[in-house]
């Protein structure tokens, strides 16, 4: 049977910060039809930086568009609780919109602001997978206290906690919890750090993420393929496990 | 069809931090250039880095005397307080030892000198009549510097490492003004990044690079395989460009 690719950590469009000579929808199939992608999850960087509707509107675009190669994560700024419960609401009744953005870095906060109750609370409800900025051990012990208050929604810990020192951290809570996961969504990895990141937590619980367009997916990609890992393994990596994440996701009901 | 790669940016031995699957061994690291297909390497040693030059690079000679497939990298540094060779001695030793690279590390971090004429001047001016290519990184280096350098030294190929992914509203102007800049491509991971290069600037002047062994070269070489350019372009990439490089040294 053919291996399925999907990419759990994508964003889309230009950045503030740096040239994307790749930023839009069509510039990501071209990259992941090159290197066999099937489909990506997506949060627009406009979402994570500027205006929150603006984004999170070319998200749904985007899904309403190539509905079978992106995935739509919902962007979710504490600074608008009220307009976000709205948005949100809206967002989910469009069927490829499947889990939540936070990135409380970019948004000037931290996950226990009691303005995201209502975004852990509807992810508990609907069992959807939350992507996380963890960059930090702070990040790991607050999805660590929020796993076991939310355990039926799905907390992907994004880049891993970042360092080998965080991501060893991060690897004790994933293993903490049934409803944790973290992902390879980092721009230069250790020699080994997929198979050390495997033999950690289980192939069960590493996901493939790339940061694309932000940064190329190849280089990442070819770090998974060129690892010692089983094939089994592997495909766990790449594909099953964010598709059981997303199978797993309930049918919003207005 | 496959294509022969080889790396400008590694380097070999003992550093004070490690990782889980860091390798200091150049056995362990031949052996991972085979793994990914990386047929040859430019390697200096960590002790030129991060302890002393003059200590660092009789190591590295020592070191590629047992392997064909790679070839040494000198760090060098100005002389003026006598504890490095002058520029004329220091060439006459890279000859005798067939040495064609060099690397600096000139940041207040590192080796800590100035980059001006007073201090490195007649380095750089030894290193440009001979076109030995200067392998530097932007974290020891800086923008501006880097376009003083390329600017008072036009014959002097100066290779960029490590650039990052947030680098290129600085490479497309220094690319465009200057003839003599490379890029190695182990960290430049821009979204289609080399393929918007390449249609701006050309292949011409990107070199592959893995950062071996700090991260692993897995993934550098997927990148160059899959790069969405004609084959010749990726040949370049892959090694043309610094076969050619070396091939233009006067040593």
């Amino acid at each position: 049977m053919k291996r399925r690719i999907v990419d759990c950590h994508c964003h889309l469009g230009s950045y503030f910060n740096f040239y994307v000579p790749g930023p839009t929808p069509e510039d990501m199939i071209r990259s992941m039809d090159n290197i066999g992608v099937e489909k990506s999850c997506i949060s627009p960087h406009m979402a994570l930086t500027s205006d929150i509707v603006g984004g999170n509107a070319f998200m749904l675009e985007t899904v309403k568009k190539y509905p079978d190669r992106f995935v739509g994560f919902f962007t979710y700024n504490p600074h608008f609780p009220e307009l976000m419960k709205k948005e949100m609401e809206n967002a989910f009744r469009v069927s490829g919109v499947k889990g939540i953005k936070i990135h409380q870095g970019t948004h000037g906060t931290n996950l226990m602001n009691s303005a995201y109750r209502y975004l852990y609370d509807f992810a508990n409800k609907y069992c959807l997978p939350v992507l996380i900025h963890t960059w930090d051990i702070q990040t790991i012990k607050e999805i660590e206290a929020l796993s076991a208050e939310y355990t039926d929604a799905v907390f992907i810990m994004g880049h891993f906690g970042a360092v080998p020192a965080n991501m060893k951290i991060a690897a004790s809570v994933i293993n903490s919890r049934n409803n944790i996961v973290g992902d390879t969504t980092v721009s230069m990895m250790f020699e080994g750090n997929i198979e050390w990141l495997t033999d950690l937590v289980g192939a069960e619980k590493v996901l493939y993420g790339t940061d694309m367009p932000f940064i190329d997916p190849r280089v990442c990609l070819g770090r998974i393929l060129a690892s010692d890992l089983p094939e089994a393994d592997l495909d766990r990596i790449l594909g099953e496990n964010i598709l059981r994440i997303l199978k797993g996701v309930r049918k919003y009901e207005i | 069809m496959d294509y022969e790669f080889f790396d400008c940016n590694c380097s070999i031995g003992r550093t004070s931090i490690t990782h889980p699957g860091s390798f200091d061994s150049p056995e362990v690291l031949v052996n991972k250039m085979d793994q990914y297909g990386i047929s040859k390497a430019l390697v200096y040693h960590a002790v030129s880095r991060d302890h002393f030059p003059a200590e660092g690079n009789p190591l590295i000679d020592t070191i590629v005397r047992k392997y064909d497939n790679l070839q040494p990298v000198w760090v060098v540094m100005p002389h003026h307080t006598g504890e490095f060779p002058n520029p004329a001695v220091l060439i006459n030793e890279m000859q005798r030892k067939g040495v064609k690279a060099v690397r600096i590390f000139p940041s207040p971090q590192r080796q800590n000198y100035s980059l001006k004429k007073y201090s490195a001047g007649s380095l750089f001016d030894m290193l440009e009549a001979d076109r030995i290519p200067l392998f530097v990184d932007i974290d020891e280096i800086g923008w501006d510097n880097i376009d003083s350098l390329l600017s008072e030294y036009g014959n002097l190929p100066v290779i960029l490492c490590n650039t990052g992914y947030r680098a290129d509203r600085y490479i497309y102007p220094l690319m465009k003004a200057y003839g003599n800049l490379y890029i190695e491509t182990s960290r430049y991971l821009s979204h289609l990044g080399l393929e918007a290069l390449c249609s701006t600037i050309g292949s011409d002047r990107i070199l592959f690079g893995t950062s071996m062994p700090l991260y692993t070269g897995s993934g550098a070489v997927f990148y160059i395989r899959n790069l969405m350019l004609p084959e010749s372009d990726r040949r370049k990439i892959a090694s043309g460009n610094l076969e050619r490089l070396l091939a233009e040294v006067r040593l």
